[in-house]
């Protein structure tokens, strides 16, 4: 099996507080999941607040350090990488936030994002050089170098900044680029703008994506693989459109079902109701997380937390419910990624 | 939904809110008039920048300088809002008209226990009543926003956001207002969540009978939640109808853009953007301020502003595609 480009193998972070009384909350556990070299795809990870999909991202660009498992970048885990190796993966893996306007340093123009770029990572020689540079990644993300180069941050909408990050990533040449929540703060009309940028610089430069997003509805139109994470926990993988037209998981069917669709004849069918114990995040469950708010629950739910059973092609379910349908388990799609 | 009366709970007529800044007025709000019929669910959507909260502020005066309501009327069953003094005001916000602010969950005191925060509506309004019947309501609101009983004593750190916002829609009932005003009720939360808070606050604005306006830029949720809708651009409305007409029969090209924009889930199709940006409102084009992005603009759009105009029975569009039909 040839290595891929990044592999998350069974990572689980647990953080505590508290000296006495030790608090612990897993933020995930035994995740694993690979981007291989090609194609470039668009991997997304999806889930509410609290899921852990964003310690996911802090530790594939290394903010964190996983309790136990391993992240591997071109088969080396990111802990024992030397200081070169360091510096091309910072190179190589790039990250857009949820927030455009909290990222820029007001004081400075927006050249100043590119320009640090350009200079730590000797892209261009001279002033010409490295403003020819600039004007071609903006274009990149079908922006008019004229209208942006020279403005300060407050002067330019959410969109374009958030381009504009996209511009900065894409100068680097990367191979990857963690995208947590990049569209949340953007009005409907600019959030297509941003994905579609997204999707070329897959199709025409071959960088694949992380996305992490709670928005089905945009991660169904433009990723490849899909995975919900519940509680720390995935609660179905694979892929995107299977899922979504699909979904086999019980938290994933009443994610799709409450997405709201825009239109007036098509309304949500039938209330829903939250146990407060699990909107205060004060239960600890030794099964599968879901299980308090799952209308199939079962014994089995309670004692073990499930593992990964196949229930489609591409498709896999952390679910007790596909137990007898998919003996195999996890081994079958391989949709899980990594070697078993 | 219900059976709408023919009288207007609140009438908006040829409201304008400017900002004054230093460079000029920054026209937030340009000749808004619409009705809120009693029971009925009104939306007021569009994207950032477009005036809606500021309408929204406008109609409970809450607009601070440098901004200002510079003419129109806002009158709620007949009285007059835009006249009342402030004492006058100040007892008829909650028992009259109350607000679910942008980010509700933001804006409970955090060193108060829910009840403290709920009774104090009360108090505030109506007097002391008994510590018996004060509990009692309080327990009622939460029950009616399906929250446990022991919430009253925790605190708002305490609780999701979820719980958070619906304490807020209890706070908004707890005077059983006419007209309540949700300005971007969920948009910090995940959908699930966001399902159970609209729920509530639909079956208790059933329950009570209450008028609503929802404030948002989501058209998929405007379209599970209201029954008529106002959309805005750029300060000014550019199309009102019932939601069923909108989404099915939308006639100003702004609306169809933004109700194409919204991401399918059904099938794998091009993300569709609107082309070009909003524009600011210090400086806005001439004529229909959408011309500059719009498919099917022509010359009189670039001169000349088209006025909101019913071109079919309860169906008002402002574009000059339709204007020309009927004159």
């Amino acid at each position: 099996m040839t290595t891929s480009l990044l592999e998350v193998r069974g990572a689980t972070k647990i953080f505590a507080r508290g000296l006495v009384r030790k608090q612990i909350t897993v933020a995930l556990r035994e995740f694993s999941l690979a981007i291989p070299h090609e194609p470039p795809v668009i991997a997304t990870i999806a889930g509410e607040s609290g899921s852990g999909k964003t310690t996911l991202a802090r530790l594939v660009l290394g903010f964190l350090s996983p309790t136990s498992g391993q992240i591997l970048y071109k088969g080396k885990e990111l802990t024992s990488l030397s200081r070169s190796e360091w510096f091309d993966y910072r190179r190589e893996v790039q990250a857009i936030f949820q927030d455009p306007y909290e990222v820029y340093n007001p004081f400075y123009r927006v050249d100043h994002v590119l320009q640090v770029v350009i200079e730590k990572f000797r892209l261009a020689q001279g002033r010409q050089a490295s403003r020819a540079l600039m004007e071609e990644s903006l274009q990149v993300v079908g922006l008019r170098p004229g209208e942006i180069l020279g403005k300060y941050p407050h002067q330019l909408s959410g969109g374009q900044r958030q381009r504009i990050m996209l511009a900065r990533a894409f100068l680097l040449k990367p191979r990857l680029i963690v995208a947590d929540e990049p569209v949340s703060m953007l009005d409907a009309s600019l959030r297509a703008m941003v994905l579609d940028i997204m999707l070329k610089l897959k199709r025409d430069f071959g960088i694949s994506f992380l996305y992490i997003t709670h928005d089905l509805s945009t991660a169904y139109q433009i990723s490849d693989t899909l995975c919900i994470l519940y509680r720390g926990a995935v609660a179905e993988i694979g892929r995107a459109g299977a899922i979504i037209e699909t979904p086999k998981h019980p938290y994933t069917q009443l994610l799709v079902e409450s997405i709201p669709v825009p239109h007036p004849r098509l309304k949500w069918r039938g209330l829903i109701e939250l146990p407060p114990e699990q909107e205060i995040g004060t239960v600890s469950t030794s099964g599968c997380a879901f299980a308090d708010r799952c209308p199939h629950v079962m014994a089995v739910c309670r004692a073990s937390p499930p593992p990964l059973f196949a229930v489609g092609e591409d498709q896999s379910a952390a679910c007790y419910l596909y137990a007898s349908a998919a003996t195999a388990a996890e081994t079958a799609t391989g949709a899980r990624g990594g070697p078993h | 939904m219900g059976a709408l009366a023919a009288e207007p709970v609140l009438t908006v007529r040829d409201l304008v809110v400017h900002y004054h800044t230093p460079r000029g007025p920054i026209k937030a709000v340009e000749h808004v008039s619409f009705d809120v019929y009693k029971g009925e669910r009104f939306g007021l959507v569009g994207e950032s920048g477009c005036g809606k909260s500021t309408t929204a502020m406008a109609l409970l005066r809450l607009i601070k300088p440098p901004g200002r309501i510079e003419t129109g009327e806002v009158r709620l069953e007949g009285r007059d809002l835009l006249t009342l003094k402030p004492d006058e005001l100040r007892t008829l916000r909650w028992r009259d008209l109350s607000l679910i602010p942008q980010g509700a969950m933001n804006s409970l005191n955090p060193v108060m226990r829910i009840r403290e925060q709920i009774e104090d509506v009360i108090i505030c309004h109506e007097g002391r009543p008994s510590p018996a019947e004060l509990a009692e309501r309080v327990h009622k609101l939460l029950n009616m926003v399906g929250l446990p009983r022991r919430v009253t004593t925790m605190y708002p750190h305490e609780l999701s956001g979820g719980m958070k916002q619906r304490v807020c829609i209890a706070m908004a009932i707890a005077l059983n207002p006419k007209l309540v005003i949700a300005d971007e009720l969920t948009s910090a939360l995940d959908v699930v969540v966001q399902r159970v808070v609209i729920q509530t606050l639909m079956e208790v604005q059933e329950r009570l009978g209450t008028s609503l306006i929802v404030i948002g830029h989501d058209m998929g949720l405007q379209a599970q939640l209201v029954d008529r809708l106002a959309v805005m651009y750029a300060g000014r409305i550019a199309e009102i109808a019932d939601a069923i007409t909108i989404f099915e029969q939308p006639l100003h090209p702004y609306t169809r853009l933004l109700i194409a924009s919204v991401p399918s889930t059904k099938e794998k199709k091009p993300l569709q953007a609107i082309p070009g940006l909003p524009p600011t409102l210090l400086n806005p084009p001439p004529g229909c301020a959408f011309h500059p992005r719009c498919p099917a603009a022509f010359e009189r759009c670039a001169v000349e502003v088209p006025r909101l105009q019913e071109v079919a029975p309860k169906h008002q569009v402002a574009c000059h595609l339709f204007s020309e039909r009927i004159s």
